[in-house]
């Protein structure tokens, strides 16, 4: 029996260690209803928690509504090629579209991203409360960037020479969104391996987001990162490939792109707070790896498992590569069993990760 | 005055345009040199409070740069976003010049 949002009602009593127990050896049907229980489980113990410490008939009437599906709460400001943030608002939720195609991309990009992670993984927003979100366009002049600033997402034009608008690219866009969704779990430090794990997962539900709302599969995803931000005087396909780190681009302007793939080319360096846009290469890689290997939808399985390693209460701020690829062995254990556990850790080994998770 | 700009950092951080370029103003036209003169001024770029990037920020650039004026010699860390427009006008214009000085088309 399953409730309007499609979960198994009788699962909302169930201990978790039993839905695990299902998700592992209980039929496709059993196994989908205990994953979106597991899934939402977080969700409503935030809301549970937080309407208990206040102990009123309102937090317990809003806690009683928090299955249904949530609501988007877009705003989007045109900065006017200033830099004094957010701007001005030209478009909330719900109203209609602009002329203006950046405001537009922010727009349904914010959407797109925001339904991935409650549809995916019932999370309700950046902080699986319902978080509001604001994004900024038309920062800057020329602004060949995009950044999240710890509360919103901003947006540069480009230069138009070699970058086109950076809300053209819909994986952008989900990255900057999943540094908030990262910033709210584990924090990971800005600096070396956990800087670079930082990035990596912004670029994998970056691309991920991409695949679902293309509705890809592992094998016919193009694993790029930012393909639609260079211009055609570019020599390159994208930013950055999960595929094949240190292949995007090499161009006589932009450089060679100089992400490893594995940690025999792990870049030492003091520059860009340790080379956390380079050394991403390496997790992103990996978590390619595991889902070749794992095949279908990559949102479903290894994109799952690493989403619960975001969110697991062991993986610390300042975690190395082994430190999260051993949570990510752990916890796809617990969601998957076997086949999905072993690609995953031989993604690891491949990449050239030491594991020590059994 | 020679300037020196260096760009860390970025979601596009990308090999080629993270190298220092080094711009001398004498060998700009003569416009675009009084006008970069101007803007040091007008954000007093040797008098002016180096920033640091917001812990929670991500992707956010920093730009250092070193100029020397002759009489002055300063490097300076600004961090984005920058909220001071006159410096932003300053950063916004080095940066278009460095763009040409990598791309040749200065």
């Amino acid at each position: 029996m399953t409730d309007a949002s499609g979960r198994c009602a009788c699962c909302a009593i169930v201990p978790p260690k039993v839905l695990r127990h299902i998700a592992r050896r209980g039929t496709a049907a059993q196994r989908d209803a205990a994953l979106a229980t597991l899934a939402t489980e977080a969700t409503h113990r935030l809301t549970r928690a937080t309407a208990q410490s206040l102990g009123s008939g309102a937090a317990r009437a809003a806690y009683a509504g928090a299955s249904a599906a949530p609501v988007k709460s877009r705003t989007i400001y045109d900065v006017a090629h200033r830099t004094t943030l957010p701007g001005k608002i030209v478009r909330s939720e719900g109203q209609r579209a602009t002329r203006d195609a950046e405001a537009s991309e922010a727009y349904d990009g914010l959407g797109a991203t925001f339904d991935f992670y409650w549809q995916a993984y019932r999370r309700n927003s950046i902080d699986d409360a319902g978080m509001a979100l604001h994004a900024s366009v038309h920062y800057g002049r020329k602004y060949d960037n995009a950044f999240w600033d710890g509360r919103q997402m901003v947006f540069g034009d480009g230069d138009g020479d070699l970058f086109n608008r950076f809300t053209s690219s819909l994986d952008v866009i989900a990255h900057e969104l999943t540094h908030g969704v990262t910033g709210d779990e584990v924090n990971l430090t800005y600096l070396g391996e956990s800087g670079a794990l930082n990035e990596s997962i912004s670029d994998v539900f970056g691309s991920l987001v991409k695949q679902w709302a293309k509705r890809q599969t592992a094998a016919k995803a193009d694993w790029l990162i930012g393909a639609e931000l260079l211009t055609s005087k570019v020599q390159g396909v994208a930013l950055r490939s999960l595929k094949a780190p240190g292949t995007a681009f090499d161009d006589p302007v932009l450089g060679k792109d100089d992400q490893p793939a594995t940690m025999a080319g792990y870049v030492e360096t003091s520059a860009d707070n340790g080379g956390v846009h380079t050394n991403s290469g390496i997790p992103n890689h990996a978590f390619y790896l595991a889902a070749a290997a794992i095949g279908g939808y990559a949102w479903e399985k290894a994109g799952r498992v690493w989403y619960e390693t975001v969110r697991d209460k062991r993986l610390k701020p300042a975690a190395t590569f082994a430190q999260f690829a051993d949570r990510t062995i752990v916890n796809a254990d617990h969601l998957f069993g076997g086949t999905v556990k072993t690609a995953i850790a031989g993604a690891w080994q491949a990449v050239g990760v030491a594991i020590s998770a059994p | 005055m020679k300037i020196e700009l260096s760009v860390d950092g970025g979601f596009a951080r990308l090999p080629g345009l993270a190298k220092p370029v080094t711009i001398d103003s004498a060998t700009l036209p003569a416009a675009r040199g009084a006008a970069l003169a101007t803007l040091v001024a007008r954000a007093r770029f040797f008098d002016a409070t180096p920033t640091s990037p917001s812990p929670a920020a991500r992707d956010a650039r920093t730009y250092t740069i070193a100029i020397d004026d002759g009489a002055r010699q300063r490097a300076l860390c600004v961090a984005e976003p920058i909220a001071d427009p006159s410096m932003r006008a300053l950063v916004d214009a080095i940066v278009a010049c460095t763009d040409d000085a990598r791309r040749g088309t200065a």
